[in-house]
């Protein structure tokens, strides 16, 4: 077969996953907190073949995704009153800690609630996890709860840190250790808004649509050819 | 065999070798710092056609130059400027001007990028993701405390204000010698030195994307079918002529 028609399809799985990123970013428009993702491509290698009369030409095999990388810029903040709503300016993340696992996650969704476990009344997020203060201990929502209780983390390469789905992170080798921020400017009563530029991911949207239909037009061509020479006789 | 069927053979691998690299262009239109390429095709060896003939005096006997063939003899880069697109991304970095970054590769040594999609690994060196350890000015690894660092246009990397480390960005020198290996890197072959500060300009928070012209890579698409289509064609009607001198002239009925 023609590489040229591989090379094409290399370019369709491509673009879809490109696309499979965009709609995942368009559709968390409004998840509070989130931060977009974007798709790195690389090439893939060069392969030296013959160009005829001893000459040697070299040729490309396609594109593959090389990595998504988060993309942490601050989102708008967007004033709610509510006395549970925290967002955090700058750098950090919160400490959530799962309630069945135990396992601790960070997140920049401040859209916190109380928890009542037992007779205590604890400060937990949406989806019940245990919000953590600069020592990993639970905060209870008593008479005396000040929003300065909360923890702030920070990491020293946060492009490392994993997604671990629900809008929450979690530490790997390649993001370092959480460390606590002193004095966190968090913001009582407001909400971190996506990050998510609409404008921005439509042109990007736009361009993984057409780089596709580029690529099934090249198929197309590549197909087309294969059928002379298979009309050859 | 007619000496056309040959060359309209020529023909349809030459082009088949012209699409397969115009596929890679169009299918690397998002890639970061992607330098587009072509084939360029030629005539191969001219050759003084004469006329046999028993009889000299009927014809003139020399008919002149002819060449047989076409054949791919090299693939040309073309290595313009690619837009700069914003990212927001720290650890991103995009030239623009002359230059390349100088990364450190595990398979083949130091190689030649514009693809600044960097990234900090788990000891905080600076990599390109699947290539190698991105190089500083004295081609050492460059290792950062945090990814919150900044770029000058010169290549520097600050640390909260403090200078740490400087970007290689390479420069050939002369015979200097591009050999593109995939995954957006080329290898040097030559010798290369830093870029004159004037003639570069390093943009944190960017990327520099493919060059690639979709006008240009659809046409040459369409134009190379074309070409393509019409040599099997010939092929065709050859093959029409073989057959035709088999059955037909040998015929005494």
């Amino acid at each position: 077969m023609i590489r040229g028609f591989y090379t094409a399809a290399s370019s369709l799985t491509a673009q879809q996953t490109n696309l499979d990123v965009i709609a995942n970013n368009v559709a968390n428009i409004s998840t509070t907190g989130f931060k977009p993702q974007q798709v790195g491509f690389s090439s893939l290698l060069q392969e030296n073949i013959n160009g005829g009369a001893g000459n040697t030409i070299s040729v490309g095999h396609g594109i593959k995704v090389g990595k998504t990388g988060l993309n942490l810029t601050q989102g708008d903040l967007k004033k709610t009153d509510m006395p549970l709503d925290f967002a955090i300016m700058g750098e950090g993340f919160f400490a959530v800690e799962s309630e069945e696992s135990g396992d601790i996650t960070y997140t920049r969704d401040g859209s916190f609630r109380s928890l009542i476990d037992g007779r205590r009344n604890y400060l937990a997020d949406t989806s019940g996890n245990y919000v953590l203060d600069a020592r990993e201990r639970k905060i209870e929502l008593g008479e005396d709860f000040d929003y300065r209780q909360i923890g702030v983390f920070q990491f020293s390469n946060p492009y490392g840190l994993e997604l671990s789905g629900g809008n929450r992170f979690s530490p790997t080798e390649v993001s370092g250790d959480p460390e606590d921020i002193d004095e966190p400017d968090i913001k009582v009563g407001y909400l971190e808004n996506s990050a998510v530029q609409m404008a921005e991911e439509m042109v990007k949207m736009i361009e993984a649509s057409k780089g596709f239909s580029f690529g099934s037009r090249v198929l197309q061509a590549a197909d087309e050819m294969e059928r002379t020479m298979n009309q050859l006789r | 065999m007619v000496r056309g069927f040959y060359s309209a053979a020529a023909g349809v691998l030459s082009q088949q070798k012209a699409i397969d690299v115009i596929s890679n262009n169009i299918a690397n239109t998002t890639t970061t710092g992607y330098k587009s390429q072509s084939t360029v095709e030629t005539s191969f060896g001219e050759h003084l056609v004469s006329r046999m003939s028993a009889s000299p005096g009927t014809a003139e006997k020399n008919i002149g130059p002819g060449s047989f063939m076409t054949a791919n003899i090299e693939t040309y880069t073309d290595f313009s400027q690619g837009t700069l697109e914003y990212t927001g991304r720290n650890v991103d970095m995009a030239i623009q001007g002359e230059g390349f970054f100088l990364v450190d590769s595990e398979k083949y040594g130091e190689v030649l990028t514009r693809n600044g999609r960097f990234e900090l690994d788990e000891d905080g060196d600076l990599v390109l993701p699947g290539v190698g350890k991105v190089l500083n000015d004295r081609r050492r690894e460059i290792n950062l405390e945090s990814s919150s660092f900044a770029v000058g246009a010169d290549g520097t990397i600050y640390e909260d204000g403090h200078e740490v480390d400087t970007l290689f960005i390479a420069v050939g020198e002369e015979d200097f010698q591009l050999t593109n290996i995939g995954q957006d890197v080329f290898i040097g072959s030559g010798g290369y030195q830093r870029a004159d500060e004037e003639s570069f300009n390093v943009i944190q928070a960017s990327i520099e994307k493919a060059n690639v012209n979709m006008a240009k890579e659809l046409s040459r698409i369409i134009a190379g079918q074309g070409h393509f289509q019409s040599c099997a064609q010939i092929l065709k009607i050859y093959d029409k002529i073989n057959e035709l001198s088999v059955n037909r002239i040998g015929n005494l009925d």
